[in-house]
């Protein structure tokens, strides 16, 4: 027969069990939780940096290189006026000839040079621009990478405090057990008790002869 | 307490992380700020500006060159000469390929200034993201930028017509060779004879 301090002993062991059992599983949430919501920021970060990179890659297309350039001969036109916008004062003026080619002639040379040197100097112009963006691509993938790297820096500390988020029920389950076994152990031996199962022992086995 | 005190830990962490990236974004705001004078006007004004401070120069030199030239042309009674015109010619199509390449110059300037531009900033974002300050970021860019706002030393054009007044110079020397060989009795036969079986050698 049971007593009722082995009942309540059992019934305090189960309690500390369930305890235990509940805070094991509160802190692994917890753990899964942490990961999650890290994983989560680690997409965002991924997403950003996706974003700038497609961005960068965009202006390599063959379509915005075309454009570049242009942009490149368009600057190089402008840099080019600015520099025939003050004439050289060319004239016979002393009574030279000038035979050898005459204005329109040397005008138009000088015009198909200065388109061509444009279209060559936009080559360069679109590499400096190309650096430029390049170092600005890189730039922003460096912030977005540093971020995402302390975020996950930080991911061991919130996952050992998920860890041990559970402590304080698990604790107090051990403890519930150790003092559902001790009541148990308790009621099973006190003397009263110990006497009539002892008695209950000799009946049966004088029932057995 | 005994259970659980690390949660007020990791959550400390993750806060100083978010305030970090704060003011990493916060750094870079005022980079971008300071330096948001630095736009096409700015480098085309900078490409301006040596070309104010060359094309003088380039008057000057091209003056002295034709100075030169109509003296010598003068001297040797070749002013009115088709000669002359177009040794003129030649002249003004050296000034005209020099005042393409201060344009080239210039637009070079413009580029490298650019570039320095967007190297100060990229070291200064570096700097943000390692940690400095938002404050001392913010100085460091307003001092860069100011750097770089300030007038810079123009590098010297040099001489300009130096290509042209070579020739010059050889074509003048070889006529006074010529006219120095002229005066020997067998000068124009022996040359005329090398280098016309030399010729007809090569050809055949």
């Amino acid at each position: 027969m049971c007593t009722g301090l082995e009942v309540a002993g059992l019934v305090t062991a189960l309690a500390g069990t369930g305890l235990s059992i509940s805070g094991a599983q509160t802190a692994s949430n917890n753990m899964n939780n942490a990961l999650k919501t890290e994983l989560l920021r680690q997409q965002g970060y991924a997403k950003q940096g996706q974003s700038v990179f497609q961005q960068s890659l965009q202006q390599s297309t063959p379509q915005a290189t075309k454009a570049g350039l242009d942009q490149g001969t368009q600057q190089a036109q402008q840099v080019q006026a600015q520099a025939r916008a003050v004439p050289l004062s060319l004239s016979s003026t002393v009574g030279v000839p000038s035979n050898y080619t005459n204005d329109s002639t040397q005008q138009a040379r000088t015009g198909l040079s200065d388109q061509a040197n444009a279209k060559n100097q936009s080559y360069n112009a679109f590499a400096v621009q190309q650096a430029l963006r390049n170092l600005l691509t890189n730039q922003q993938l460096g912030v977005i990478g540093s971020q995402a790297q302390a975020s996950g820096g930080v991911l061991p500390y919130e996952l050992q405090a998920a860890q041990q988020s559970g402590a304080g029920q698990q604790g107090f389950g051990s403890i519930l057990q150790s003092l559902g076994g001790l009541l148990g152990t308790f009621g099973a031996t006190r003397p009263g008790n110990f006497l009539s199962n002892r008695a209950m022992g000799s009946l049966q086995i004088g029932g057995g002869l | 307490m005994c259970f659980g005190g690390g949660g007020d830990a990791a959550g400390a962490a993750r806060a100083q992380q978010q305030a970090q990236q704060a003011q990493v974004d916060q750094g870079i705001g005022q980079i971008n700020k300071a330096f948001a004078g630095f736009n096409p006007q700015f480098y085309a004004a900078r490409g301006q500006a040596f070309l104010d401070y060359a094309q003088p120069q380039l008057q000057q030199q091209y003056q002295q060159n034709r100075n030169n030239l109509l003296y010598g042309l003068a001297n040797r009674g070749l002013l009115k000469s088709t000669t002359a015109g177009m040794q003129q010619d030649t002249l003004k199509s050296a000034a005209e390929q020099a005042q393409q390449g201060l344009g080239n110059q210039a637009l070079s300037l413009e580029q490298q200034l650019q570039q320095q531009v967007g190297q100060q900033q990229n070291t200064l974002v570096n700097q943000a993201i390692a940690g400095a300050s938002p404050q001392s970021v913010a100085t460091g860019a307003l001092e860069s930028a100011s750097q770089f706002g300030a007038p810079s030393v123009l590098p010297p054009i040099g001489n300009l017509f130096s290509n042209w007044a070579s020739i010059y110079n050889t074509n003048q020397n070889n006529q006074l060779i010529n006219q120095v060989l002229g005066t020997l009795p067998n000068n124009g036969q022996l040359g005329g004879q090398n280098l016309g079986s030399s010729q007809r050698v090569v050809g055949g």
